[in-house]
């Protein structure tokens, strides 16, 4: 880290400032900037701070109503999150705060029994700020207010039966809160974060030049888009329909998975558009942009049109087929991402964009 | 457990398919294969396939041949007729291949509930066959043990020292194993997912090859958490040169080499700022010419090779190509490949992946 702060303190004294920055693909990284990280996290933060206040109101006066906003406000941040979760750069990928905002998958459901153990011995330890996040990153983010909000014995929360269970889920979203402040300030204009992704150059540990930036961000496309379908349909939507796990989805309690799909999807369609990267093309092939457009739009339509409790979904032949075309319909964006648009771009046609050994 | 052995046998049948009728003619030169084959190496082809590929020190593709999917690592041994191929993980297949070319390749697999992690290591005498590999069940890495006088059968397994096992290698004193436990709890049902981020913790293995004891391990210490060391070679005076990959803040830099012996402490390799940015964080291979006392460090994701002195570990030069990543020793300087296709000076229509065996 010491290495970490000489390097910073170099750059700082050499990058321009954001006002600053020029040329073609330096435009597209202000973009996402501007357009696309900056909004995303200070919606973040918006939802976070009434996830916050709706719980602490409902702990204070439990009632159906105010229940039901916490439900609504947690959805609301789920979402939110959803829209930014594969953009996995700066301040997001220091003190596991990807993890402390989700811990997903969970194979063996470490999170979930910590949280029902939590519960059933009423253990102080998590109905506080500062000792929950000394605790595992399992019980700190959206899994375990989701099994607070939605999981057996939720009905607690209705009346001052549930007050613990109301503060450990307030706690919760105090962290979640908490992130999101750390997110919107580390993303701040004249911050290193903005100052590293605006400038690539020699000392840039992110990315020495134009490429390399542009390999970050088609790169953030195309991994999102393939943990959207190998992570969170893969998870629950087996060969045969006999092999599928809904309740290995992730949030199926709160009926929210085909929401956070869609979510991710629209996320990354925002990416690719404000970022105005397709702008890059060579001029004969400027409609490969609407073409990746297009390929992210049918996987959102295909999701919007099955957006049901995953419970649910299985239990329909057809349904589980529009979901193995959602799975089809993101492979063809990977594909015209991956393949044709970065190649046009004149990116590598290597293993770039593939995670390594 | 019904259903994995239904998935094994499936997947045996498509590997037959694919062997049967997957054997790619040879290229021209086919004459010249039989003596100047020295190198290997996976390779995706541009509709999407992989293969294997022998190939002459000028990189001239020799031969090739069909792999069901991704091969990664390689293996050769002086006193055995065969070298191998492993399956990126997760993939639960190798390929055993006479670079003479007088036996028929022979495909073989991992137990259930195993996968390959990528990489292993001949014993001395060439008769058994250790692998890296990962209990998916449990998270445990596994060194599996194969009978390669007996069609390569499983034959046991002990543990690798850790969660990850990654390359491994067999000391010069020949009864001795070393293997880089990456640290990261992978399973199949997702298969590039890292499942244990925020838990993880790389570490060095020593393990008697005989008895599968562990002799030490190297853990690496707490600050760097989110390092995970990957690929290892060591060289004639027993030090193990390891270099890394880095899973937090891209803007952190980490110190991705390092060196480790049997009785001696890690010790991490200061790098000038420079070199540090070159590797994105990121080395994927590791290489030694003790004919120069030198090893070789390069990265893809940055495309640069370091070149370091093996005796005090400073740096001689480094080399800049875009995704560059094999490396082999090859005379008084090493071969490179790159996932763009080059191979030594040849441009080939291919990407290579990130190993280059000498067989």
């Amino acid at each position: 880290m010491r290495i970490l702060a000489a390097v910073i303190f170099c750059i700082l004294s050499v990058f321009p400032s954001a006002a600053q920055v020029d040329g073609a693909t330096k435009r597209v990284l202000s973009n996402v900037l501007i357009n696309y990280i900056q909004p995303r996290y200070a919606d973040l933060q918006i939802k976070s701070q009434a996830l916050k206040g709706d719980i602490a109101q409902l702990c204070e006066i439990p009632s159906d109503a105010n229940f039901k906003s916490a439900r609504l406000s947690f959805l609301d941040f789920a979402n939110s999150w959803a829209q930014i979760e594969w953009f996995r750069v700066g301040p997001i990928m220091s003190k596991n705060r990807v993890e402390r905002i989700l811990f997903y998958p969970d194979r063996k459901s470490t999170g979930l029994k910590q949280v029902q153990r939590a519960l059933a011995n009423e253990d102080a330890s998590v109905t506080s700020f500062g000792s929950l996040t000394q605790k595992s990153v399992a019980v700190q983010g959206l899994g375990a207010l989701e099994f607070i909000l939605f999981g057996t014995g939720f009905e607690a929360l209705k009346s001052h039966d549930g007050a613990f269970r109301c503060k450990f889920g307030h706690a919760v979203s105090q962290n979640l809160t908490d992130i999101s402040n750390t997110l919107v300030a580390g993303w701040e204009n004249d911050g290193i974060a903005a100052k590293f992704w605006l400038n690539p150059n020699d000392e840039n540990p992110l990315y020495r030049n134009d490429n390399e930036a542009l390999n970050v961000l088609i790169g953030t496309m195309v991994h999102g888009l393939e943990a959207l379908s190998d992570v969170r349909i893969g998870a629950f939507l087996k060969d045969e329909a006999k092999l599928d796990r809904p309740k290995s989805a992730l949030m199926w309690r709160s009926e929210n998975t085909l929401a956070m799909i869609i979510s991710g999807l629209s996320g990354l369609e925002k990416l690719f558009t404000e970022s105005g990267v397709e702008q890059l093309l060579p001029q004969e092939n400027s409609a490969l942009g609407e073409s990746v457009r297009f390929e992210l739009n049918q996987a959102i339509n295909t999701a919007n049109s099955i957006d049901k409790a995953v419970l649910e979904l299985i239990q329909s032949q057809d349904d589980r087929q529009k979901l193995a075309y959602l799975k089809l319909a993101i492979g063809f964006a990977i594909s015209r991402i991956d393949n044709d648009f970065s190649q046009q771009l004149g990116l590598s046609a290597g293993f770039s964009f593939g995670d390594g050994d | 457990m019904r259903r994995l052995e239904l998935d094994r046998r499936a997947f045996l049948l498509g590997v037959g398919a694919s062997i049967s009728n997957g054997i790619l003619p040879r290229d021209a030169g086919a004459k010249a294969f039989e003596d100047d084959a020295i190198f290997a190496s996976g390779f995706r082809q541009k509709d999407g396939s992989f293969g294997l590929a022998l190939l002459s020190e000028t990189g001239d593709i020799l031969y090739r041949h069909k792999l069901p999917a991704r091969g990664h690592g390689l293996a050769s041994n002086l006193h055995s007729q065969w070298s191998i191929i492993f399956a990126r993980r997760p993939g639960n297949f190798a390929l055993a291949f006479d670079p003479k070319n007088d036996k028929e390749p022979q495909l073989f697999t991992t137990p259930i509930n195993r996968h390959f992690y990528g990489h292993g290591a001949f014993s001395t005498n060439g008769k058994l066959l250790f692998a890296s590999e990962n209990n998916f069940e449990t998270g445990d890495g596994k060194i599996g043990i194969y009978d390669v006088t007996d069609g390569f059968t499983h034959i046991g397994e002990f543990g690798s020292g850790g969660i990850g096992p990654h390359e491994i290698i067999m000391l010069p004193d020949g009864k001795s194993l070393c293997v880089a436990n990456g640290g990261i709890k992978t399973h199949p049902q997702f298969p590039r997912t890292k499942l244990n981020l925020e838990s993880m913790r790389s570490n060095i293995a020593f393990i008697d090859a005989v008895s599968g004891t562990i002799k030490e391990v190297h853990q690496l210490p707490a600050t760097w958490s989110l390092l995970s060391m990957r690929h290892l070679a060591c060289d004639k005076n027993g030090n193990v040169w390891m270099g890394g990959q880095y899973e937090g803040n891209a803007f952190d830099q980490a110190p991705l080499i390092a060196k480790v012996s049997l009785g001696n402490a890690l010790e991490f390799i200061d790098l000038p700022a420079k070199q540090m940015v070159g590797f994105k964080n990121y080395i994927g291979s590791v290489s030694i010419n003790d004919n120069e006392g030198v090893v070789a460090l390069s990265s893809p994701k940055g495309g640069q090779v370091l070149v370091l002195n093996s005796n005090d570990g400073n740096i001689l030069h480094s080399y800049m190509d875009a995704g560059i990543c094999g490396l082999a020793p090859l005379q008084n300087k090493f071969i490179k490949s790159s996932e763009n296709g080059r191979f030594g000076s040849i441009q080939h229509q291919l990407n290579w992946d990130n190993h280059i065996g000498v067989i």
